[in-house]
Formats: structure tokens, sequence, C-alpha cells
């Protein structure tokens, strides 16, 4: 199903321009991104509220600086501790929340979807709540069984049952209706925002305040656990996403027309179904709700590049990776040596850009 | 041979099509006519695969319930009434989906959409939006969309098969013929076309068989002129028709058949 082989991609350096052909361009945009990406990359290692640049760390590699002054060790812990886990964190839920997003919208067709608008993330949410809450409590024997990867697969979980609930729900005879899956999400998530509701209703002062910054969205709690706990699950989810593109394209066409060329559509829809759980579901467990990137990202890019999902969600995934590496940038400087949460700044960011868009192409978004 | 045997259709208790059983041969074009609501477009999505259906459909002798979708798709393209995208694509894009499949037949795939495009009398198209098309331009991009999943009528041995629903309902005079031709050009290539039309006149001149559909039942199957008689049509359409009567002397009329002979 997947055409995103290295042949094609060099095939389509080569071969003439065609009008109505975006490949190319999107080929050289995904490219571009890729570069864009090791840029923010570099700039996210070398700012922080410690003001440490991580100079004395390459010096380190070859044996100019001594390793054992506590200046140097200082650093080192600031690149390999806290600064490159958090970078990497940030990579991948950069990337799974802007490919969920793309995978969403292709699935029903429809612009606007987005894992937040349909309850995964409100039920990947709710499992999280219900461990920041209830994790000293009911849960206790859960947390001690699972320890800290308690809180990644609690919301997981969440994001898991709401999906298959909305499954459920809304596919009858093998057939789901993509109306009847909107409107069950945006009910399913307001149960579940009405359970994470009376859990918040029942938190105390220090459990509310958890609760606060982890909703608001934020990478400040980046450790190599936290890496190794999500990571797998949204770098595995992300990857096979890249081999839905074929699919994701006949079914802009309709599900019908979609199985006409040869895609098995429903079993189709259970891959993709379960993709945007796991990587959302993993993404919301470490770092809250960060909005925006999913609607965002993908929107902006297909403005560019078309909605070519074999380039769409390549490149979704590399500028997704950098929109929220460099708004994390943003969020430990400018309040230094305070942070603000993640969230924030995306919101505050993505919300005008995006109107500024609408405003500009209305008429080429969708119809 | 595209074979459907005692195919009956049930939309929830109701059944909407009842034991219908023709065939669509290779080098054929085969036609289904019938008023509204006599089940013609819905017999054709149960032999798309659309619609769950008791009865059998073989394509080339195989079960089309055992077919997996990928080899359906090999074997038969399917062109829509119409046809809305989710998001803006190029004209270009949109045909060149129909090459998803890989089964187009032609070494050079990556030039197959412009010459399906000029197949479509739609030249120079490729790169608007599909979405700025008229009508009648959307659905010939989508008719060169199935071309390219099929483009060559006989692969491999096994003929292939265009199924049609309406293809010319919003086409000018000039594309009406101009898709019937290309029908044409299938069908004598060795491939078959199953296509639902409305315009009895097209259907005669257009068809080897002729499908006519009444309440879901197949009332005829035959060669145009077995098919095209009073005494078949006018309880079918309900319509006191006179296949062959001429308007009184003087009034004008056209048929399609005049820009053929």
């Amino acid at each position: 199903m997947t055409d995103l082989t290295l042949k094609t991609w060099l095939s389509i350096q080569e071969r003439p321009a065609r009008a109505g052909d975006r490949a190319r361009l999107a080929a050289v945009t995904v490219c571009g991104l890729a570069v864009l990406l090791m840029l923010v990359c570099l700039l996210s290692l070398t700012t922080g509220a410690s003001g440490s640049s991580g100079w004395a760390v390459i010096e380190s590699w070859f044996g100019l600086v001594d390793k054992s002054d506590p200046a140097v060790l200082r650093e080192q812990v600031i690149i390999y501790d806290i600064r490159l886990p958090r970078m990497v964190l940030g990579i991948l839920i950069g990337a799974g929340l802007a490919v969920s997003g793309v995978v969403m919208q292709g699935l029903f067709r429809n612009p606007l979807a987005d894992p937040g608008l349909v309850g995964v993330s409100a039920g990947a949410g709710l499992g999280a709540v219900v461990i920041i809450v209830l994790g000293a409590t009911i849960a206790a024997p859960l947390v001690a069984l699972l320890g800290i990867y308690t809180l990644p697969l609690s919301a997981f979980g969440g994001g898991l049952v709401t999906t298959l609930i909305l499954y459920r729900v809304s596919t009858a005879r093998g057939q789901t209706a993509v109306a009847t899956m909107l409107l069950a999400g945006i009910a399913i998530g307001a149960l579940a925002g009405a359970i994470t509701g009376v859990l918040v209703y029942l938190a105390n002062d220090q459990q509310l305040r958890d609760l606060t910054f982890w909703g608001l969205g934020s990478l400040a709690g980046a450790t190599w656990v936290k890496v190794t706990a999500a990571g797998p699950i949204i770098a595995i989810a992300v990857a096979s996403t890249l081999f839905l593109a074929g699919g994701l394209n006949a079914l802009t066409l309709g599900e019908a027309t979609a199985n006409h060329l040869g895609v098995p559509v429903q079993r189709f829809k259970n891959i993709a179904i379960a993709a945007v759980a796991a990587a959302v579901g993993a993404s919301v467990a470490v770092s809250g709700g960060i909005g925006f990137v999913g609607i965002v990202v993908p929107h902006l890019l297909r403005l560019v590049i078309g909605p070519d999902h074999r380039f769409l969600l390549p490149a979704s995934a590399l500028l997704g990776a950098s929109f929220l590496l460099g708004a994390d940038a943003i969020s430990r400087v400018i309040v230094a040596p305070a942070e603000l949460p993640i969230g924030i700044v995306t919101a505050s960011v993505g919300g005008p850009f995006f109107l500024w868009i609408l405003l500009r192409r209305r008429d080429r978004l969708a119809w | 041979m595209l074979q459907a045997r005692d195919v009956s259709v049930a939309i929830g208790n109701k059944t909407i099509i009842h034991d219908v059983s023709f065939a669509a041969s290779p080098g054929h074009v085969t036609t289904i006519i019938g008023p509204n609501g006599s089940g013609k477009t819905t017999l054709l999505k149960a032999i798309c695969s659309d619609l769950a259906y008791r009865g059998e459909v073989t394509i080339n002798g195989r079960n089309l319930n055992s077919l997996k979708a990928w080899q359906a798709a090999s074997l038969r393209a399917v062109l829509p009434q119409s046809t809305t995208m989710s998001f803006p694509f190029t004209v270009r894009e949109v045909v060149a989906l129909g090459t998803t499949a890989g089964r187009s037949g032609v070494d050079d795939a990556d030039s197959l959409p412009e010459r399906a495009l000029d197949r479509v009398d739609l030249e120079g198209f490729a790169g608007r939006f599909y979405q700025d098309l008229s009508g009648g331009e959307q659905q010939r991009v989508q008719l060169a969309r199935v071309l390219c999943q099929v483009w060559q009528p006989v692969l491999d041995g096994q003929p292939r098969y265009l199924l049609l629903d309406e293809p010319v309902s919003s086409l000018d005079i000039k594309h009406q013929l101009a898709i019937m031709e290309i029908a044409r050009e299938f069908a004598d290539a060795g491939g078959g076309v199953l296509a639902v039309l409305h315009d009895l006149n097209l259907a005669a001149m257009s068809s080897d068989r002729i499908l006519v559909m009444r309440r879901g039942n197949a009332v005829a199957f035959g060669a145009p002129d077995e098919v095209l008689r009073d005494e078949v049509i006018n309880p079918v359409f309900e319509c006191n028709l006179k296949v062959g009567a001429l308007p009184r002397q003087g009034a004008p009329f056209v048929l399609p058949q005049s820009a053929r002979a």
C-alpha cells in the first residue's frame, strides 16, 4: 500500500515537471523540513533557563576541558539528562500529534477532525487524571504494580477504550458512519470531561496543582524514563502511519470508491484508528493536553504541498516536531527561570496564525 | 464474463432487487435501463460489492465475495454517479489516484494521467483544482481516473470491466457521444462495459445488450432490437411510447445517432 520507497523518491526528483503534479515540490518541502528540524533540535539543546550553551560538552568530547571540573559536569547533566530527553520527547510528541491529526482528518474525510475533537484526547486525559487523583488511594495497587508506567499506560488505555466505544457505537454491519462517529465522539468527550470534573472536585490542593499543569501540557517533566515508557509506542505509531498514505489518498474519494480502488477499507480503518489511539494516548500521558499541533500543522502543509498523504504524513511529522520543539524553547526562556506550560505557547502562536491562514486562503482549505 | 445469478438485495427488511440474473460479456457494452427507483444503481452497487446481496456474482468465473479488494480492483473499475473530494486535489492528482491499485497494465504509468485526460477531452486541465470544475468536467475527471485503473482492457489474458453508473448524466451531447465512444473502444479491445443509462436513444445506439429493470425485477435482457419494443418499454416506463415513430412532419428532433451517420 505504501508508495514511499526510496526509489519513488529518487524518481520524483528526475521526472519532468507536469502541470498539477506537486510531487516534486512536496519532496523538496519534506527535505527542507528535515533540515529545519535539525536546526530546531540544535536550538532546543542550546537554550534554557540555565543559560548553558552546551559548548563545554562538545569541548569535552575532544578532551579540551577537564572532565572532572564541576562546571563541565553540571553542563553535561543539563545536556544529557535534561535537554536531550526533552528534545527526544518533543520530537516524538510533536510528530505523533501532527500525524494523528492527518490520519483522523483523512479517515473522517473532514479537515476539522482531530483527536481532540472525537474524544480520544479526553479519554486519554481521563485515564491520566484517574491516576493523579486516585493513585494514592483506590488505584494504589495498580500504581504498586506498574510503578512509573502507570500514568502513561492508563492514559493510553483511556484513549484506546474511548476509541473502541466510539467505534462500537458508530459501526454497524462492518461500515463506520463518519457523521455518527463525529457526533458520538463529541458525546464521549463530554462524558469523559464530566467524569474528569468529578475527580477534580475530589482532588486535594496538591493534586489540583498537578492537574492544572498537566492539563495545560508541558514537556518540563521529560526524563529518560518517560522517553522509554512512551517513546517506542509513539515511534511505532508514527512509522506505521507512513504505510497508510495510499489508503488515505484513496479514501478522499469516499469509502466505496476506496474499496473499488483496491483498499480493504474496514481493515484499513481498524489499523488507522489503533495507530491514532496509541500515538495520542502515549503523548497525552507524558505531556498532557497539547493542543493545536494536530490541526494547524496539517492545514498549513496542505496549503503548500497539497493533500497527497505520501508527502503530507512525513512533512507533518517533521513540521509537528519542529513546531513543538520551537514552542518548548520559547516556553523555557520567555519567563526564565520559571517555565510557561507549552500548551499556552502552542495555542497563542497557533491560534492567531491559523486565523490568519483562514482569512488569506479560505477558498483553498476545504469546501 | 461478469455474471450475476439470482442476485437479490435487501436494505433493512425491504427487498429492492429480486433474483436478477444476467451477464456482461467481454467485447460487449451492456447497459441497464429502467425508470427512477427501478433498482438500476442498486444492482450495480451489489456488483461493485458496495452492498451485501444474496445470490452469486462472478467475474471471469471467480466469485466476487472470495476476491480481495485489490484482486477485484485489478479486474474492474467503477465510476460512481458523482464524487466529492474531501481535500483540494488538482485534477492530475485525482486522476493519478486511479493508478493506486498498480494494475494499469502500462510501462509508463507516470504519464498515464495526462493520456487519460486527453482521452476524456480534458487536455490542459491537469493543473486546475478539482472543486473549481463544473459537474460535467468533474465527471470526466473521474472517468479518466477510472480509465487509469484498467487502462489495458485485457491484462494477463483476463478481460477487465468498466462499471459506469450514469456516466453521461451531466454531460453535453458532444461529451455523451465521446464517453460512449470510449466505452465502445474499451469493449472492442476485449474488455467489458456495464453502464446504467437513462437515455434510451443512447442505450439503443451504444449497447450490445440491454437489461431492462422495473421495480427491482429484470423484465427483459437482450440485444437492443429485441428489448426496445413497445410491449416491453410501455409498461416499464408507464408511458405510451412508440419505438421508431417519428414526430409529426416538420417538427424538429435530434437523435444522437445522427452524429454517427
